[in-house]
């Protein structure tokens, strides 16, 4: 049947059941048959519809509730008991969730019990395959001995995924507590090692997001072993539901209710911090025999929750004297710190990771001061940003007001966590190309690209932006230029040569102070196997390079690689396009063929993403590319949770949305997890300058600066211009882009500088025919030029575009349009109302009745975003500036 | 084409968080006492009550999530039908269609009339894809005439209507399914 006959069918059953119930069997019949028209096909079809409309369908009627309760065994999928899985065979069922089943197996070559994990149902999408993917990864990522080791994993004839991990016996901690009859102090030292434990996963960037007394198993010999770090549900019994992985800011799902953080209750972004409240819990929990009382203070639709606080002390003072006496005074009223400093619901004033929380049960048991009462770290902050960089002294040209200014800002980011090492700047340079030969001319840029990959995991190593230390290539490069330009002591770079069906490369580190080479290594390949040549330059990346340049640690393991040649040699060669909005598209176009090669190229689907990002912004492609840029992002994300990289992609695309508040929770969680990132920094500044918070803004720009010298960050430009400090907004502005110049334009403009403006070459892309009316208003150019070009402005989808072309339409005396542009850039959240209040493009418009009305929308705005932000932050860390610009003031008429 | 990837995308992703959701809940209830008492409308209840503050379903209203669970409870239990199905092989000569049944005995529907039922919203999809999405917002979803005509976006007149005819259509399809299937012609009279 079609559809056509489908819509003859259902008119004629309409018809025909509304015939009179008095009709005999054949009258019915032949009436039916008439309403079909006497199409004996539709009727074949009508009459049986018509008889079973007539009759009860207990399936149908009786509705989903009844047929379910005869057959929803949900349970079990068929018991793998007794099978054989690889090596092991099947003992028994130990758990099961939603996502996956866990069996104890043996295994029969050699003896031995393992839990094997299995996906069930991996058919139904590839999210499940990725995710129970991810959850191995996570797992071989740590090596501790109180997490579970990851053995094996293959997959069954019908394609269902298992892994085989340790089997760990014991008793889950609450049982453990109950019938070991433990004292106080072993009680606090068992939590030493479980603190251990979770420190260990947290510097692996894991977040564990269910800790709870069934996920914390104890043997007899006080050995303590994690569970279910999105993986072992087998022992988790009472509450499988096998959410896993996502360890990333996107939140948790589900967690038991009394371990979960107020973060977690609310949606709001979890961090290391929100392992530390489950910690502070179970703890508080071990201590007093319950729960830390939780009062519920009225924020429920925030779910914003207040603690009743009663110390630890207090509830065992009243309910167990008899276990007081075991610590002394000293120590209870440390216990009582800890406690609260880890049940802390504001995530700012909590300890920040279980390392903070170990040191501090440490320096308890051992009668030591804790940090937790140490003076507020704003010394410590200034000390780590000193270390960091070798050029402080450069602060005494930029006064010490916004030294301080930028060190409440930095501790803001730091938080309670130690100063890091001394870090090293590094530059990796252009590869020089000495063949003739053109082919493989690509891996100039791309050599690079495939190093500083590499080197991005590295612990204490900032690695300068490739596109900053682009112009630094051929035989001549100063490298005490590099040193000073780009605020780096090392630098990389290297040749390659092409010699018949050979291709030799050389790597070297330079010392940038001494312009000598302090480290050099060379290999060659068959030039036609760069999957080969990729897996050497990661090694040696990741292994004598990194030792050169004083690398001890990585923060993860090596970026997975793509095992695809044509993949490969594709991504390559659209790293080697340059970012105008031409090369831009054939990068597009490279970089979707190397995704379908390889989906699971995570690099690639970062590079698409910006790819994306910079065709949507100014290439002319619009939401459509945005759309797919955010696309591409997630998926970068899912291939590697801790890529900053996306999720700094994904801040930014949030903030262009008008999502404020989530882009901003996603921007403080980015930089507590590399607060010395400046390109993070920036991503905070970002944010702050949509939501009005320019002169925050400008200090993450200050910190931006400072933390990468030498480097401009376009958008930082746009943040000056803004504040009204319009040299500092041209030094930003100076790189000869399309980008910079329109920008430079409009601040020379409002600088007074109009004739040095009008030599800067007008921008040809689409995007900015508004710029080119500047121009023309700047040249007195006649007036219906000036129309036709301002009729040529149109609505962007990044606001800050909108709010941009309306001040160029207030220049240019436009002022219908300009309020109507406004009004579209603060609809959607441009919420920047002190640059309106400062920018002298809107001098004739100020005093405009629906400017004034638009200008208090702004503010209405900003204290949207402000407030959501002082309820997730201490007061004191924002500075007295911005509290007064939160607050209303006239406007200066 | 972008966005409909994006859509795709997106459902999967929060079909999956659903369909997890609804298994680990149904395994859980299942090893209780309640068991006895669950039922699938309560299931994507407690689902929506537990999944509506993750941030993943943050963009996805009520009346969306439901229709996923829809789709999601309709997967959930053709999985359980398709399993006791290949359990019982062995006995299925012992199924007793609804006509068969005792008179005053209203039958409880077997795991064949679920497969059945599976079976027949695809047909009817390709056909209208309207109606198999309100058969399954309203049968797998529990979802209300109001609702449906919401989400699909027409009069509830119209809802009520389009229910009656392909509940009619269905009863005949699974009927001829469960007899053995249609003939060739398409009939079977």
């Amino acid at each position: 049947m079609n559809e056509t006959q489908w819509s003859a069918v259902q008119e004629a059953f309409a018809r025909a059941i509304d015939l009179p119930t008095r009709l005999t069997e054949s009258q019915r019949r032949q009436a039916v048959l008439e309403l079909c028209g006497g199409d004996k096909e539709i009727f074949s079809e009508v009459m049986p519809m018509v008889e079973e409309d007539a009759r009860e369908n207990p399936l149908l009627d009786g509705g989903l509730d009844r047929a379910a309760q005869t057959f929803l065994d949900l349970g079990a999928m068929p018991s793998l008991v007794q099978r054989q899985i690889g090596p092991y065979r099947v003992l028994r069922l130990l758990g099961e969730g939603g996502m996956g089943v866990v069996y104890l197996a043996e295994r029969t070559d050699i003896g031995g019990r393992v839990a094997i994990k299995l996906l069930r149902d991996a058919w139904l999408s590839p999210m499940r395959r990725q995710r129970f993917q991810a959850e191995q990864h996570t797992l071989a990522r740590l090596n501790h001995p109180s997490i579970a080791r990851i053995y094996d994993a293959d997959t069954l004839e019908d394609g269902t995924p298992w892994f085989a991990m340790e089997y760990a016996e014991g008793l889950p901690l609450n049982e453990y507590l109950k019938a070991s009859n433990a004292s106080l102090r072993d009680r606090l030292e068992l939590f030493r090692r479980i603190f251990q434990a979770v420190e260990y996963a947290h510097s692996h960037g894991i977040i564990h997001r269910d800790l709870k007394p069934s996920n914390i198993l104890v043997n007899e010999n006080g050995q303590v072993k994690l569970l279910d770090f999105g993986i072992a549900k087998h022992l988790n019994l009472e509450e499988s539901h096998d959410r896993t992985i996502d360890r990333t800011i996107t939140g948790l799902r589900l967690m038991t209710l009394s371990y979960a953080a107020p973060e977690q209750l609310a949606g709001g972004p979890v961090g290391l911090y929100t392992d530390v409240y489950a910690l502070g819990v179970l703890l508080y929990q071990s201590v007093t025999g319950r729960l830390p009382r939780r009062v519920l203070a009225g924020d429920a639709e925030n779910a914003i929750d207040r603690w009743s606080a009663e110390k630890p002390s207090a509830a065992v003072r009243r309910e167990q004297p008899e276990i007081r006496r075991q610590l002394g005074k000293n120590e209870w009223a440390n216990l009582d710190v800890l406690a609260f400093n880890a049940l802390e619901p504001d995530v700012a004033r909590r300890y920040g990771s279980a390392g903070a929380l170990l040191r501090d049960l440490t320096a308890l048991l051992d009668n030591q001061p804790l940090e937790a009462r140490a003076a507020p770290p704003i010394q410590n902050a200034l000390l780590g940003l000193r270390a960091s960089s070798r050029q402080g002294w450069l602060w005494g040209g930029i006064g010490v007001a916004l030294v301080i200014a930028v060190s409440i800002g930095l501790a803001a980011h730091r938080g309670r966590n130690p100063a890091p090492p001394p870090s090293v700047n590094v530059a990796i340079l252009p590869f020089q190309n000495v063949s003739a030969s053109e082919p493989l001319d690509y891996l100039r840029s791309a050599l690079p690209d495939q190093i500083a990959h590499t080197l991005a995991a590295a612990r204490s190593l900032t690695v300068r932006p490739l596109a900053a230390s682009a112009r630094f290539s051929g035989s001549e490069v100063d490298f005490r230029k590099v040193g000073r330009d780009l605020d780096v002591s090392r630098a990389v770079t290297g040749r390659f040569l092409i010699e018949g069906d050979r291709l030799h490369i050389i790597v070297e580190a330079i010392d940038t102070i001494e312009d000598r080479i302090v480290w050099q290594d060379s290999f060659e390949i068959a030039s036609n196997n760069l999957l080969a040549m990729q897996g050497q330059i990661a090694a040696i990346s990741r292994g004598r390079l990194a030792n050169a340049l004083g690398v001890r640690e990585f923060l993860a393991d090596a970026p997975p690689r793509t095992a695809n040649e044509e993949a490969y040699e594709l991504y390559l060669k659209s790293v080697a396009l340059r970012n105008d909005p031409t090369p831009t598209k054939q990068a597009i176009e490279l970089l979707r063929r190397v995704v379908l090669l390889d989906p699971n190229y995570e690099q690639a689907w970062g590079e698409l993403a910006s790819r994306y990002y910079a065709y949507a912004r100014w290439g002319g492609g619009g939401p459509e590319a945005m759309a797919f840029s955010d696309a591409a992002a997630e998926k970068q994300l899912a291939l590697n949770p801790d890529s900053t990289d996306a999720l700094g992609e994904l801040t930014i695309h949030r903030t262009e949305r008008g999502d404020l508040v989530k882009a901003h929770q996603m921007a403080v969680e980015l930089l507590r997890r590399r607060p010395d990132d400046p390109n993070l920094h920036h991503v905070l500044s970002y944010v702050l300058r949509y939501g009005g918070s320019l002169e925050e803004a400008g200090r993450e720009c200050e910190l931006v600066v400072l933390l990468a010298t030498g480097i401009r960050w376009g958008s930082c430009g746009t943040t000056f211009m803004e504040l009204g400090d319009y040299d500092r907004a041209m030094t930003f502005l100076r790189s000869g882009t399309e980008w910079a110049n329109a920008h430079a334009i409009e601040v020379l403009l409002r600088a007074g500088k109009t004739d040095e403006a009008m030599r800067i070459p007008a921008p040809q892309l689409p995007p900015w025919d508004s710029y080119r009316m500047l121009l023309a208003c700047a040249r007195h150019d006649p007036k219906e030029e000036i129309q036709s070009l301002a009729a040529k402005v149109q609505v962007d989808d990044d606001p800050e575009m909108d709010y941009v072309f309306a001040t160029h339409l207030a220049f240019c005396g436009q002022n219908e349009a300009a309020l109507r542009l406004l009004k579209i850039a603060i609809d959607g959240n441009y919420c920047s109302y002190p640059a309106m209040d400062r920018d002298p493009f809107f001098n004739q418009l100020r005093t405009n009745p629906q400017f004034q009305k638009l200008r208090l929308a702004g503010i209405a705005c900003h204290n949207d975003f402000a407030s959501d932000r002082d309820r997730r932050q201490p007061k004191s860390v924002r500075s007295a500036a911005d509290q007064n610009s939160a607050s209303f003031h006239t406007p200066a008429l | 084409m972008i966005a409909e990837l994006e859509d795709r995308e997106s459902f999967d992703k929060v079909f999956s968080l659903v369909y997890e959701e609804l298994r680990g809940l149904a395994a859980n209830v299942l090893r209780s006492e309640q068991g006895n008492h669950l039922t699938p409308t309560t299931l994507v209840h407690e689902a929506w009550l537990k999944l509506a503050h993750s941030p993943e379903l943050a963009q996805t209203s009520r009346l969306h999530f439901r229709r996923i669970a829809a789709r999601a409870m309709r997967q959930v239990l053709v999985e359980a039908a398709r399993r006791r199905k290949a359990a019982r092989r062995g006995d299925s000569d012992l199924h007793v269609s609804f006509d068969e049944a005792l008179p005053g005995e209203i039958p409880l529907p077997d795991a064949r009339d679920i497969l059945a039922l599976d079976h027949a919203l695809d047909s009817l999809s390709r056909i209208s894809e309207r109606q198999a999405r309100l058969v399954e917002g309203r049968f797998f979803g529990g979802l209300e005439v109001s609702e449906l005509a919401e989400m699909l976006q027409v009069s509830e007149a119209t809802i009520t209507r389009e229910w009656r005819s392909a509940r009619a259509w269905l009863a005949v399809e699974i009927k001829r399914a469960l007899a053995g299937g249609r003939d060739a012609n398409g009939g079977v009279f």
